[in-house]
């Protein structure tokens, strides 16, 4: 076995790839049947592995990200030219919600920096509930994701969450994958209601509706650029994705979403690299500096989140 | 992980089934909980009109998993039934919402009416039992009579019959899932069943 050695950006993706390898028809003899939950269960044991990852860590500095990548020539100068920009990382866990994880994580932060937003977060996700029912998901469903999200827009108007607080409330899995269950609503609903708009784009769905069911519903799928053009146009603040990959480029690239928002707006910072996203903070913004990130005091966050 | 939402949430969705029920008898599908086990149910589905099951009535052993509704519940037909997506041995059920197009926008109820559709749809190239599927598609006619045929056999059983035995061995001590698995077991045989029952004890 002589398998490469390099730490690829793709390593983290494992998990995943095992969870993509169960489907219908994998069990084709009659009675030999392996019993598909047995393959589900085998699934769910991958994911508690990967969950024994924190849904969200601590920030912490990027050297630990360089030295992941220490002999790999083509990730290290990226990697490299990052920390000139880029202060710290918070690391999310790879269970195909990074992208959403992440990109709520960086959300709440920017509303701690922005105070006087969050009455307007909570009257924008009070409205986006009569969107839903209008997108076909049923109250019966959504109210508990949607009363979830609305509590955690209250307690940080309350300043019952802060800073540190914040990394607590991502990390309990009822909360955090409620949050997230919501975000992906949010993200089916916008899908759904300017479905012209994207379908012209889909190559491997028959319709936007097809798509939202099995590419954003379903809790473990990882979001494509699609899911991301369309959260961010729902909850308004940018987000701007540094892609790392095996190219022979010596910067990452650079993307903002939604698309010609102004290169001046405060955003949500991400870091993606093959099939995964957390969150990072660039040195300028805020107070991050050393001690502060260790009280996960995080500023900005470029999150990535591996699906 | 079974936390109180998620308790919260069952509750809700085991009253909306049983009240849809309760409001329109010729409802499809219902479901109760086994032996105050609100991880446990017993699904029911009607067999479609027009299908080879049609008057058939299957019922679906449900079981909810902790981290439930992030990942689907567990669903096979205890009721054995002659379909390509379902294995004639064992009950288990090839279907993509129960799998991979799970979300927590589905609810039990949703997962039981999109069996009941399966069973007139069937999906013979994306099969769970094989044999099945190759009967369906190379001899349509003698799959509607071997279907059909099941549905019979193990689909359309005298239920008043059924429910007297169960109710004399719930007497005798044993709970209603017992008997019935006892019963079942035994092609409800009731000396054959409280045989089992006191020598498995």
């Amino acid at each position: 076995m002589s398998s490469p050695p390099e730490a690829t950006g793709e390593s983290a993706d494992a998990p995943q790839q095992q969870e993509e390898a169960f489907e219908c028809g994998v069990t084709p003899q009659a009675n030999g049947h392996v019993d598909d939950y047995s393959i589900l269960d085998h699934h769910r044991e991958v994911r508690k592995e990967v969950e024994v990852q924190p849904l969200v860590g601590p920030v912490e500095p990027l050297d630990g990200l360089e030295n992941e990548y220490a002999d790999n020539p083509s990730f290290l100068p990226k990697i490299r030219a990052l920390k000139k920009q880029y202060g710290g990382i918070r690391r999310v866990c790879k269970d195909g919600c990074c992208f959403y994880r992440s990109y709520l994580y960086g959300l709440f932060e920017w509303l701690l920096r922005h105070r006087s937003q969050i009455d307007e977060y909570i009257n924008l996700i009070t409205e986006s509930r009569k969107q839903l029912e209008a997108a076909g998901y049923t109250e019966s469903t959504v109210d508990d994701f949607y009363d979830e999200f609305l509590d955690q827009l209250k307690l940080l108007r309350e300043s019952a969450t802060g800073p540190s607080e914040l990394e607590t409330t991502f990390q309990d899995a009822g909360v955090s994958n409620s949050l997230v269950v919501y975000a992906r609503f949010l993200t089916g609903t916008h899908l759904k209601l300017h479905a012209p708009e994207f379908e012209p784009f889909l190559t491997t769905h028959a319709s936007i509706h097809q798509y939202v069911q099995t590419e954003v519903d379903p809790m473990w799928v990882e979001a494509e650029h699609v899911q991301i053009i369309a959260l961010t146009s729902v909850l308004k603040v940018p987000v701007r994705i540094q892609y790392i990959d095996a190219s022979d480029t010596a910067e990452p690239a650079p993307l903002t979403f939604p698309e010609g928002c102004g290169a001046d707006e405060e955003a949500i910072h991400l870091l993606y690299r093959p099939g995964h996203y957390d969150v990072i903070y660039t040195k300028t913004t805020d107070n991050q500096e050393g001690g502060k990130m260790a009280d996960g005091d995080g500023q900005q966050a470029t999150n990535g989140r591996q699906a | 992980m079974a936390s109180a939402k998620e308790q919260k949430r069952l509750q809700k969705e085991l009253q909306d089934i049983q009240a849809a029920f309760a409001e329109n008898p010729d409802c499809p599908v219902t479901a109760n909980m086994i032996d105050d086990n609100l991880t446990r149910w017993k699904g029911h589905i009607k067999g479609p009109e027009g299908s080879p099951y049609e008057g058939g009535k299957y019922v679906i052993d449900i079981q909810i998993p902790t981290d439930y509704p992030y990942n689907p519940p567990k669903m096979k037909f205890d009721t054995k039934i002659w379909h390509p997506n379902i294995s004639s041995q064992t009950g288990a059920i090839c279907l993509d919402i129960l799998k991979n197009e799970w979300s927590p926008a589905l609810t039990i109820r949703t997962a039981l009416l999109s069996l009941q559709a399966l069973l007139s749809s069937p999906e013979a190239d994306d099969p769970q039992d094989a044999e099945v599927a190759n009967m369906f598609k190379r001899d349509r006619k003698l799959f509607e009579q071997t279907a059909k045929y099941w549905t019979e056999t193990f689909a359309k059983k005298d239920e008043s019959n059924h429910d007297e035995s169960v109710k004399k061995l719930v007497e005798m001590g044993f709970t209603e899932d017992q008997a019935k698995t006892a019963l079942q077991k035994h092609g409800w045989d009731e000396t054959e069943a409280l045989n089992s029952l006191l020598g498995g004890a």
